[in-house]
């Protein structure tokens, strides 16, 4: 008999309800957050508390070594291939040689020229010319000697009057004229005898030594257009193509072609110089791949590049883009054979002392660099383990 | 209680508002009346005995003299307990019924034991009861606007007894009614309200339902003016209406 | 007495059927503008919501909200990598860059730049393609709100004819450079309204105008049982950077868009609308109400109702009229939130809201019913009195 609860406000009450639940159900459906993306990678890690992280490049030992050529000109030839291991010396490729082996055929020809006008300078006197001269020497003695004998017996002629008054002039004059004739005859002798002069000697013997330097230039010449590896090494790249431009000219990073020894793997390690005073060399350190899989790869501190130096990125298109500065270390694989590349890039991190919240506490106390030297040497078993691994 | 006085009343005094603005509602009011009689208070406009029946019916605390309703002095008691008394102790009929009108009949009825907490259905049962008693049996359901204006006095005469009270007020009961209802409405609260233990105290002007009452108090400027005996007044009214207009 | 209290409220059918047209009006224009407000304001930090796999963000200290690019050094990427308690720190990119699009036309696009080894920070919800996709050469995810319109298509030969979403194998131009579309994704709609196309961090860089500086944001994970608030303090104390929770990060961009807009003015404005039209029709109501019952509450007292029973009486009312309002303003807002496609308009009903409209109505009603409870209290039972 009440009508306190009559249909109308049941319905009202009822409806009132709904909205009260559909309220609540949108509340929840819309509170429920979406799904996030599973990563499709484990993100890189740190296996140290305390450490400094930096992005690594692996390097071959000998950082990459960028061969190019010595002199400009046509590749001709190229004898090794990427992933090839060379000798030391061992030819890598060769610039077109037909223009120098020309020019040597000049300068070969030149120097024979020389070396014969010597020897030809260096022969004198020869016999012919001086018994030539000695025979005129002889013959103008004797000539001097007949017009002597012949004024002497005109003085034996007592009779003045027997004797034409222009007759001891003449007779005195053909003595004269004898004597100088020998005297030439003489000078001609002596000239023959001396050959050729000291100067001119000389004179010809440095045309001959120049002639033997264009030579000698122009077979190093030739022999440096055959490129050889500077050291034992592993191809990396090649550039050089037959019958490609080769310039001699400096500032080309990518060489002709690229080789490094590759055992041990250097990783060059970029820190932030902001963390620079908190690195420790000897802190354990691992390298880690990044994405996928999670590998980690223990390397050994080998030096720290003792200038900072701009930043530079690594990949992308702004490669060029100075960022800010870094200290560079360089570390090695303690595994020779790690399974990374040169060139790829590796998240690194390096252990340091306990304290790294005192920022003006940078490295002090024995005892850290103890702790840091004996962790070292358990880092290294423990992360050989997860090497092999990757 | 049978027996004792259920107002014992004297030298009451009732002043409205302070200084120059004081208007003195009761001057001395002396009173007595009985368990089993009606009382009726009759008097012009203003005379006082709305603000004397407030007092009476424990609804307003008077400035001066002595008051026993039923053996308590109400003004003794704090607001909360005068409330918790009147609930007990007082009915009351108004001139405008005063039903709620949203609420059927019966729940009008079952106010009283409501308010004081009785379980809802024997207070429902009770208010039946008392609505047979009053002769609406069968319009239990209705709303009170449906009813006509004696059947609305009727449930309101249910309403001020289904608590059994001691004291029963009635003010201007039939001044919204015509002359036959408000006559058969007084005859229903002669039947059904006077009763041994209970005292009803009829506030009127109608001077045709004045011999419903045992005693009338005459009133007049806050001052008890006479008391006399319903019977002898009644028949001076008659005597005084026929003179002025024979039939 | 309650029971009849209620009876009251519901017989007055005219007056109940008013206030509760009033609280459930207010209480819909309360809850409806708010929860707009907060879908709104909440996509300011959408992208921070859609990358949960971070612990912390990591930004130049003068980042002012998520969108705000104001890019690191790359070296920045290896400090916060170097900071103890890190699990690991993953780059983000992000800019806005003009697309030219496979018809000519131009549109800004958000580009976001996830790190290239793990692609942390990629959209989850895929619809088309796979997120590996994104390893391809010149790929890009686009997602679908703008693949549906800005970035949309002619589906025919008529430039002017009718379009279809931008599609797998479409091919757009980012700073003069290809992009091929390998993937759409589903992710929040983001305030600005901008289509966002993602890809990974290099080529981001490789789209982007030359910048000295590319590293936008750094999300970080911290290692297990690191203390969050602890690290944060120490990637800011060690790198000079600022290190957000996600929480965090969010308010300070809520309160960058809260404070440098007038949003929340609008907002407000309408809020304290609805307010006042809650307490115009639906307190003056109930008020009227109560006076209308208030010789029948009167009468109540003389017969021995006490003060805290008729106040029982009145604050059931006002409580049920309220609690009658608030459920159907609750549900037509919450129908009107989910009828509304999302990319049609910013509306998240959050917990607090209800409560708050729950609060508003209640200050309503208790204001309207104090009155009519003062009125009640101060009925002096002796005015029943015809006198």
């Amino acid at each position: 008999m009440s009508s306190a609860l009559n249909p109308r406000v049941l319905l009202l009450a009822g409806l009132a309800a709904m909205g009260l639940g559909l309220t609540l159900y949108t509340v929840r459906k819309q509170a429920t957050p979406p799904p996030s993306a599973p990563p499709t990678g484990e993100p890189t890690r740190s296996p140290f508390g305390n450490r400094v992280a930096g992005s690594g490049l692996v390097e071959p030992v000998t950082e990459i070594i960028n061969v190019g050529t010595p002199i400009a000109g046509v590749v001709e030839s190229v004898s090794v291939h990427e992933g090839d291991q060379v000798k030391q010396g061992q030819p890598l490729f060769v610039i077109d040689q037909r223009m120098m082996s020309s020019q040597l055929h000049g300068a070969q020809a030149r120097l024979e020229v020389a070396t014969r006008k010597l020897q030809q300078l260096k022969a004198r006197p020869r016999k012919e010319d001086l018994a030539t001269a000695e025979a005129i020497v002889e013959q103008r003695q004797a000539a001097v000697r007949d017009a002597q004998q012949r004024l002497d017996r005109l003085n034996q002629i007592a009779d003045p009057t027997a004797i034409s008054p222009n007759e001891r002039p003449t007779r005195e004059y053909e003595l004269a004229n004898a004597k100088a004739r020998l005297k030439e005859a003489e000078a001609d002798l002596a000239e023959v005898r001396i050959g050729t002069y000291p100067e001119d000697l000389a004179v010809a013997a440095a045309d001959m030594q120049v002639a033997e330097a264009e030579v000698r230039s122009l077979q190093t010449d030739l022999e440096r257009s055959v490129v050889r590896a500077p050291i034992d090494a592993t191809i990396l790249r090649v550039t050089a193509r037959p019958g490609q431009f080769a310039s001699a000219s400096t500032g080309n990073d990518d060489g002709l072609v690229t080789l490094g020894q590759l055992t041990p793997l250097h990783i060059r390690v970029d820190v932030d110089e902001l963390d620079a005073w908190r690195f420790d060399p000897k802190g354990r350190a691992v390298a880690v791949l990044r994405g996928g899989r999670r590998v980690e790869f223990p390397i050994e501190y080998v030096r720290t590049v003792p200038v900072v130096i701009p930043k530079r990125t690594l990949t992308g298109d702004n490669a060029e883009r100075i960022d800010t500065r870094v200290l560079q270390l360089v570390y090695r694989f303690v595994d020779p054979d790690p399974g990374v590349l040169p060139g790829q890039v590796l998240d690194v991190y390096v252990e340091t002392g306990a304290n790294p919240d005192a920022p003006a506490g940078s490295a002090s106390g024995s005892g850290r660099d103890a702790g840091a030297g004996a962790a070292a040497g358990s880092g290294t078993a423990a992360g050989a383990e997860t090497g092999t691994t990757g | 209680m049978t027996g004792s006085a259920a107002i014992h009343a004297s030298a009451i005094a009732k002043t409205y508002g302070t200084g120059d603005a004081a208007v003195q509602a009761l001057r001395g009011v002396d009173l007595q009346a009985n368990f089993g009689e009606m009382v009726a208070l009759v008097g012009p406009s203003g005379c006082g005995k709305t603000t004397l029946i407030s007092i009476l019916a424990g609804l307003l605390s008077r400035d001066g003299g002595e008051l026993r309703l039923a053996g308590t002095d109400p003004d003794a008691l704090d607001n909360n307990a005068r409330t918790l008394w009147r609930r007990e102790h007082v009915g009351f009929i108004f001139q405008q019924f005063n039903l709620v009108p949203q609420i059927s009949v019966l729940e009008n009825v079952a106010i009283p034991l409501l308010l004081r907490g009785d379980h809802r259905g024997t207070s429902l049962e009770r208010a039946a009861q008392l609505l047979e008693r009053v002769g609406l049996k069968g319009r239990e359901a209705s709303q009170p606007h449906k009813l006509s204006g004696g059947q609305q006095q009727r449930v309101a005469i249910a309403r001020s007894l289904v608590h059994g009270p001691s004291i029963l007020v009635c003010d201007e009961p039939t001044s919204a009614l015509d002359g036959a209802t408000g006559q058969r409405v007084m005859e229903l609260v002669r039947e059904q309200g006077c009763r041994p233990d209970r005292l009803v105290v009829l506030v009127t002007h109608d001077e045709r339902i004045f011999h419903f009452a045992d005693r009338i108090v005459h009133m007049d400027d806050g001052r008890v003016t006479r008391v006399v005996d319903a019977k002898s007044e009644v028949a001076a009214l008659r005597a005084a209406q026929a003179m002025e207009n024979p039939r | 007495m309650l029971r009849i209290a209620l009876q009251m409220l519901f017989g007055d059918r005219a007056k109940f059927y008013g206030i509760l047209i009033g609280l459930t009006f207010a209480t819909l224009l309360i809850t409806q503008q708010s929860a707009i407000f907060v879908g709104l304001m909440t996509r300011t930090y959408a992208l921070i919501e859609e990358i949960p796999q971070a612990d912390l963000w990591v930004a130049d200290p003068t980042l002012q909200f998520v969108d705000d690019t104001k890019p690191m050094a790359v070296t920045a990427l290896d400090r916060v990598r170097s900071v103890q308690g890190v699990e690991w720190a993953s780059p983000l990119f992000k800019s806005i860059l003009v697309a030219k699009l496979p018809n000519g036309g131009r549109q800004l696009c958000d580009v976001i730049g996830v790190d290239d080894a793990t692609l942390i920070g990629a959209p989850a919800t895929v619809v088309e393609g796979k997120v590996e996709d994104l390893r391809k050469p010149d790929a890009i995810f686009v997602e679908t709100r703008g693949a549906r319109k800005q970035l949309a298509q002619p589906a025919t030969d008529d430039p002017r004819g009718p379009k279809r979403p931008m599609a797998v194998g479409d091919v757009l131009e980012l700073n003069e450079k290809r992009a091929v579309v390998v993937g759409i994704a589903e992710t929040r709609p983001s305030f600005q309204n901008v289509p966002t196309i993602y890809t990974t961090y290099f080529r981001a860089i490789g789209f982007a105008p030359a910048n000295r500086r590319t590293l936008s944001m750094i999300l970080v994970k911290a290692a297990p049982g690191q203390d969050l608030e602890t690290l944060r303090l120490r990637i800011e104390r060690e790198t000079g950077l600022s290190a957000y929770t996600p929480g965090e990060f969010s308010w300070k961009t809520l309160d960058y868009w809260m404070k440098q807009t007038g949003i929340p003015i609008n907002f407000g404005i309408a809020i304290l609308l609805g307010f006042l039209v809650g307490v115009a029709i639906a307190g003056q109501m109930f008020y009227n109400f109560t006076l209308d019952n208030l010789k029948y509450f009167g009468a109540m007292k003389a017969m021995g109702a006490t003060s805290g029973q008729l106040l029982g009486m009145v604050a059931l009312q006002g409580m049920a009229a309220g609690a009658l309002g608030l459920g159907l303003g609750l549900g037509a807002t919450a129908l009107f939130g989910l009828s509304v496609p999302p990319d049609r308009l910013a509306f998240k009903l959050i917990w607090q809201l209800p409560l708050i409209s729950a609060g508003a109505v209640t200050v309503i009603v208790v204001g309207a019913s104090s009155l009519s409870m003062l009125k009640v209290i101060r009925l002096d039972p002796k005015e029943v009195f015809s006198g």
